[in-house]
């Protein structure tokens, strides 16, 4: 934990493509968010010299600003397709290319609703994509978490020569209020399922496809959580997935700022399932087979028909059993799964239109 | 109070008897005779709802609608108590400043004097309650079976049971008396030492429940041993004078709230936003924005008034630009320097 932390009651935040003018289309809030950590890192790096014990130079080095953001699935926009609006193929290396601004409105602490241009604002531009991870538990919401990285980062004060970037009046609307100053917003869900923010009943297991390796699971197709009878046998407890694209800096001659920060193919995508162990793993492993485990394709897929593909080539990485104390918890068992560049996450509200 | 004065409340205490006028001793309410005394109480609010006496509630907006209390003396109240808590909190950081103590101390009795007034004026009409009328009903009947004189339970007849009633009130320890009793001589030393000497505390009779003033004095023994074995406890100063003393309460527990709002979210929230230095939290309302407010330390409240002050200056600020990080950079080249020349 962070010792000299600073919190902020933090209203809003607005998302938009970079490198292009920021309008009311462009720009958009992000619903549903619980919270969002920021680091700033200035690098600094000494330079002597022989014949003095002073510095010679403290030569300050490019600044790391890196922003985690934190929101429910409720079926608005996702961080992730939101920080890539311009994507042209739903895909992890095409949206690994986009760049996006954020912004964090910090309203008056009367307001109980956030409206007009916020008075204070934290704006970074230039952001790439760092990582993305989902989690599904059985007992909780749905969460996604998004970090975006970059070198650039201004604080805002609306004065009468200076507002905010982008958390305008218009983009702050995006979080309707009843014009009375109270909060209207709620999960679009709500109004298009019915299911409100997502949940463990929300994940449609008809349309989900686990690994085989995992025990219980009937066949490779979607729906293998489930019987010939439809009752599920596979008792899902936790899912998460998650990548880390790695950036590295892509430096030149004549410029401080990195002219592309690449990320550093091939990216591992991961995913685990924790399930509730109704028998052993029965996974087997012998030291002179040719492959212990096979390819597998996972898919999981919500009520709202967002889906998290992470492709036929994933393999099982770690098996391990745990659980079933002498205080009477349950056994669960946990497999591990690794694949590479492989991760499309479709939601019906992407901006992108994909 | 004197030694000899605090001797004589510690005898007295420690009998269980409270001693008024005319030779009457009122003994301790056995445990039977205080659900008796429920029993009785219960009845007389009854009867009184029966009788269409207002409740405390309904005297409250009666008071509201004939002006003898507003919703700006309501306010009034409030903010009396917050200003008590600011200047408390106030003098127990002041406490090396001893104009200023002085000074605050004389704030926060003028303070409490107005807040006494008010209050009288709120509670007024309070005995003419229901449950103010059942509360003397059931003292009546409390008074009645245990004021003795003599060794004889008394008729009432010379002195009448309203003046027993006012004696036996002004016998009943202040907050004040009962800490400065607490944790002075004689009591101290008794409290401290009669777990291993097997001394009695107390000469109640097996039956006999304790009393107002014992258990006031037997709580604030208890919270002063709890301050003595604090993590930060403070200094003697502080622990002798109950207005330092309470700004150290105040400060505890605003120090343990921020500690339960922060370990919330480092509960509910991952580890990149976890250790981030800055954290933005979406609030929905004041009180979910006070209790983010209430996480930051002292040091990071500074920082978001030195900031907020940059902003408000210059409109827009880069994030180097402001105090605190102009800190970090230079305590970063000191590390930096002392790493290339191994100082320590």
């Amino acid at each position: 934990m962070a010792n000299n932390r600073v919190f902020y009651a933090c209203q809003a935040v607005a998302i938009a493509p970079c490198f292009e003018a920021a309008t009311n289309a462009n720009t958009r809030a992000i619903h549903g968010l619980q919270s969002v950590g920021i680091t700033t890192n200035f690098n600094l790096e000494q330079a002597f010299e022989l014949g003095q014990i002073q510095i010679y130079e403290n030569i300050e080095g490019l600044p790391d600003v890196e922003v985690t953001l934190e929101k429910v699935l409720d079926g608005h926009p996702l961080i992730y397709h939101l920080a890539s609006p311009g994507a042209t193929v739903n895909s992890l290396v095409n949206r690994s290319k986009l760049r996006s601004c954020v912004a964090l409105g910090i309203y008056p602490d009367d307001q109980d609703a956030v409206t007009g241009d916020a008075p204070a604002e934290v704006y970074m531009s230039g952001m790439y994509l760092s990582s993305v991870s989902y989690t599904i538990p059985a007992d909780g919401t749905a969460t996604e978490s998004v970090t975006l990285v970059g070198n650039d980062k201004k604080w805002t004060q609306r004065t009468g020569l200076t507002g905010p970037t982008l958390m305008f009046a218009n983009t702050a609307a995006e979080l309707p209020e009843d014009g009375d100053g109270k909060g209207t917003d709620a999960p679009k869900n709500l109004a298009s399922t019915g299911s409100g923010v997502v949940r463990r009943e929300n994940v449609d297991l008809d349309k989900t496809i686990l690994p085989a390796a995992i025990f219980g699971a009937v066949g490779t197709g979607a729906g293998n959580a489930k019987n010939a009878g439809g009752d599920v046998v596979v008792h899902i407890q936790n899912f998460t997935c998650s990548t880390d694209f790695g950036r590295e800096d892509i430096l030149e001659l004549g410029r401080k700022a990195p002219y592309y920060r690449a990320p550093n193919f091939p990216i591992e995508v991961t995913s685990e399932f924790e399930v509730i162990a109704v028998s052993g793993d029965f996974v087997n492993c012998a030291e002179g087979a040719a492959s212990n485990t096979n390819e597998e394709t996972i898919k999981v897929v919500l009520g709202d028909d967002t889906s998290f593909d992470l492709g036929s080539k994933n393999r099982l990485s770690s098996v391990s059993y745990g659980g079933g104390d002498a205080a009477g918890g349950n056994a669960t068992i946990t497999y591990s799964y690794s694949t590479f560049n492989d991760l499309t996450v479709s939601s019906p509200e992407d901006p992108a239109g994909l | 109070m004197n030694h000899h004065e605090r001797e004589f409340f510690i005898c007295k205490i420690r009998t269980g008897k409270t001693y008024l006028p005319n030779n009457l001793i009122v003994h301790p309410f056995t445990s039977e005779q205080n659900v008796e005394a429920c029993i009785v109480y219960n009845n007389a609010l009854q009867q009184a709802f029966d009788d269409q006496i207002m409740t405390e509630k309904e005297t409250e907006s009666w008071m509201l609608e004939h002006g003898l209390w507003s919703e700006e003396n309501e306010e009034r109240v409030k903010g009396l108590q917050k200003d008590l808590e600011k200047l408390k909190v106030e003098i127990y950081k002041s406490r090396n400043n001893i104009d200023l103590v002085e000074r605050i101390r004389k704030y926060i009795r003028a303070g409490e004097k107005q807040l006494k007034e008010e209050l009288e004026v709120k509670n007024s009409y309070n005995q003419n309650t229901c449950e103010g009328i059942a509360y003397t009903e059931k003292l009546e009947y409390l008074i009645e079976n245990n004021t003795y004189k003599d060794n004889e339970l008394y008729d009432f007849e010379d002195v009448g049971i309203n003046e027993v009633l006012f004696h036996w009130h002004k016998s009943l320890l202040t907050e004040k008396q009962c800490r400065e009793l607490a944790r002075t001589e004689p009591w101290k030393s008794l409290w401290n030492t009669y777990e291993k000497s097997g001394v009695k505390l107390f000469f109640n009779k097996d039956d006999e429940d304790i009393t107002y003033n014992q258990k006031t004095l037997t709580m604030w023994s208890q919270m002063y041993d709890n301050i003595q074995e604090s993590m930060d406890c403070p200094t003697k100063e502080v622990i002798s004078d109950d207005d330092m003393l309470d700004g150290w309460f105040i400060v505890q527990a605003e120090k343990r709230e921020q500690e339960k709002a922060e370990n919330e979210f480092d509960n509910n929230t991952n580890e990149k936003i976890k250790n981030a230095d800055e954290v933005f939290v979406v609030t929905r309302n004041q009180r979910e924005k006070d209790k983010v407010e209430n996480m930051n330390s002292l040091d990071s409240k500074m920082v978001k008034k030195q900031r907020a002050a940059v902003l408000k200056k210059q409109g827009s600020v880069e994030q180097h630009e402001f105090t605190d990080e102009v800190i970090k950079q230079r305590n970063k080249q000191a590390e930096a320097f002392k790493g290339k020349f191994g100082g320590n």
